[in-house]
């Protein structure tokens, strides 16, 4: 006998089938684990996540209209019992250190690679508002590593041009970038 | 983040009020953790399945069950239901949660993916996550998951490319092309997609090759495919491993080549636009180019070689004058 798919599981689930949804459950229990795992750290909190979202599953199940995709329901679906157990967690003194440790370490990378993606946003808008010339200079110089002499060679323009253009560009890159970095420590 | 600056942010989530850098936070924080180290070990799956099996029946009963009786009367002595519940999972997660734990995963937590791609003036060496060696010719683009898990490798290619697929017996490699599907198990060969043709020669080993699920031909070293993208023919012929290669080497061997040709060549390797004198320079060039060579080191060497002279403009174009 084949296996069923997921969607074909969730259809007898729909109507009532009580060994399709442990099937179901079986299945899928240990990847929801693992995903609750890694962002809470706690083993009895990823539990009880696993089983919130089951228990949703089942009694949504003859209003559930699933359409497209089931990974996506089930993605959204833990995502969210996870959001609600950290807010669960930070009221709970007894995971106060866990939250201190191994929580609030892992917002903060987020935090820091999204500031420095928006930085370099920033700077990528910047360099495309630098005139023409200058920005070819400094693309030349930051992205293709070409030196000065080979950039006035390329260019037709004096090497000291080319080094008078790649400061200028540089002191407006630098003005944009402490613009953004003193507003960010502002907020 | 202090403890309570996070709370805000995750009870405005909750609320439906989140504004903007909240919800990118908390994506990014989701995302981010999926690269967290963690096993599951067998013997703590072994525990927690054995946990949450009673609970997986409590979600059903609870319906189908009076409230007041929501208990569980059993007459079997608790302990015993556990160790029963631990050999039910283990024999079922055997089987069933194996099968398909890989491609649920990739789907509830995705691996990131990278892509790399070959400026016009290069020719890049990308290494994959499985060590196997990639080498992309000029434009040529490169995505592929930063890891490796479940039961396959894959990657997917624009242009032309040359594999070292590091073997791996258990994990087959597949390469995509817009048109194509080449699975290997470790071996090296050439997939090169143009407008009308997508080709693949193979260097060593055995491949596969589909085109759109379609299996189109089981190749061997020193054998190429050629498939025709109009009218989804293939055509089997033998080709010449050195000359399919010849690009990855970065280099160039010239023996008493016309100037002119020679010229063609620089230019299409760098793909940038050549103009030259109406007149044919009646000149011949012979000198290898090594890897390191770049555009300007090697018109430099042939401007030396045969008294040409050459000029690059901002926009790439080389203007030739003979003298």
């Amino acid at each position: 006998m084949r296996e069923l798919t997921d969607k074909e599981l969730l259809q007898r689930i729909q109507q009532d089938d009580v060994s399709a949804f442990e099937t179901l459950y079986l299945r899928l229990w240990e990847s929801l684990f693992v995903f609750a795992m890694k962002r809470l750290g706690s083993e009895d909190d990823a539990e009880d996540v696993v089983q919130e979202v089951f228990a949703s599953l089942w009694a949504k199940r003859h209003s559930l209209q699933i359409r497209e995709n089931f990974d996506a329901y089930l993605y959204s679906a833990v995502k969210y019992k996870v959001i609600n157990k950290v807010a669960a967690m930070l009221q709970n003194p007894e995971k106060l250190e866990l939250v201190r440790e191994s929580l609030l370490p892992a917002v903060d990378n987020a935090a820091e690679t999204l500031q420095s993606k928006e930085l370099q946003a920033i700077v990528n808008q910047e360099v495309q508002s630098l005139p023409e010339k200058m920005r070819e200079v400094y693309l030349l110089y930051i992205e293709q590593h070409r030196s000065v002499a080979d950039i006035a060679r390329v260019l037709s323009l004096s090497e000291q041009t080319v080094r008078n253009q790649l400061g200028l560009a540089r002191t407006r890159l630098k003005k944009s970038l402490q613009h953004a970095m003193l507003l960010t420590f502002l907020c | 983040m202090d403890i309570n600056g996070f709370e805000q942010v995750v009870e405005r989530y909750l609320n439906g009020q989140a504004t903007n850098e909240d919800l990118l936070l908390i994506e990014q924080w989701l995302q981010q953790t999926d690269n967290k180290e963690y096993q599951l070990t067998a013997e703590r799956k072994k525990i927690i399945a054995a946990r949450l099996l009673p609970r997986l029946k409590a979600i059903t009963q609870t319906q189908t069950v009076a409230p007041e009786s929501r208990k569980p009367l059993s007459m079997f002595p608790k302990r015993l239901v556990r160790v029963a519940a631990a050999i039910l999972i283990l024999i079922t997660t055997g089987t069933l949660g194996w099968i398909f734990r890989q491609p649920l995963a990739d789907r509830i937590s995705p691996v990131a993916m990278n892509t790399i791609k070959a400026g016009p003036y290069e020719i890049k060496k990308v290494q994959l996550p499985d060590q196997t060696m990639v080498t992309l010719n000029t434009g040529a683009s490169i995505s592929f998951p930063v890891t490796y898990r479940g039961k396959q490798r894959t990657a997917t290619v624009e242009g032309e490319a040359f594999f070292e697929i590091a073997t791996d017996k258990h994990k087959p490699f597949i390469v995509h092309t817009p048109s194509l599907d080449v699975t290997v198990l470790g071996t090296s060969f050439v997939v090169k997609e143009q407008q009308h043709f997508a080709t693949v020669s193979v260097i060593t080993g055995k491949v596969k090759v589909a085109a759109a699920e379609q299996p189109l031909a089981a190749l061997e070293a020193g054998r190429q495919v050629r498939y025709n993208k109009q009218s989804r023919k293939a055509a089997l012929q033998p080709v010449d491993v050195e000359q399919v290669m010849a690009w990855t080497q970065h280099s160039f061997s010239f023996q008493e080549v016309p100037l002119e040709q020679v010229l063609q060549a620089i230019a299409k390797k760098w793909n940038v636009k050549l103009e030259l004198p109406a007149v044919a320079s009646g000149k011949e060039f012979s000198g290898d180019f090594s890897n390191n060579d770049s555009l300007d080191d090697m018109m430099a060497a042939l401007a030396l070689a045969t008294g040409i002279h050459w000029e690059k403009t901002g926009t790439g174009i080389i203007t030739i004058t003979y003298s």
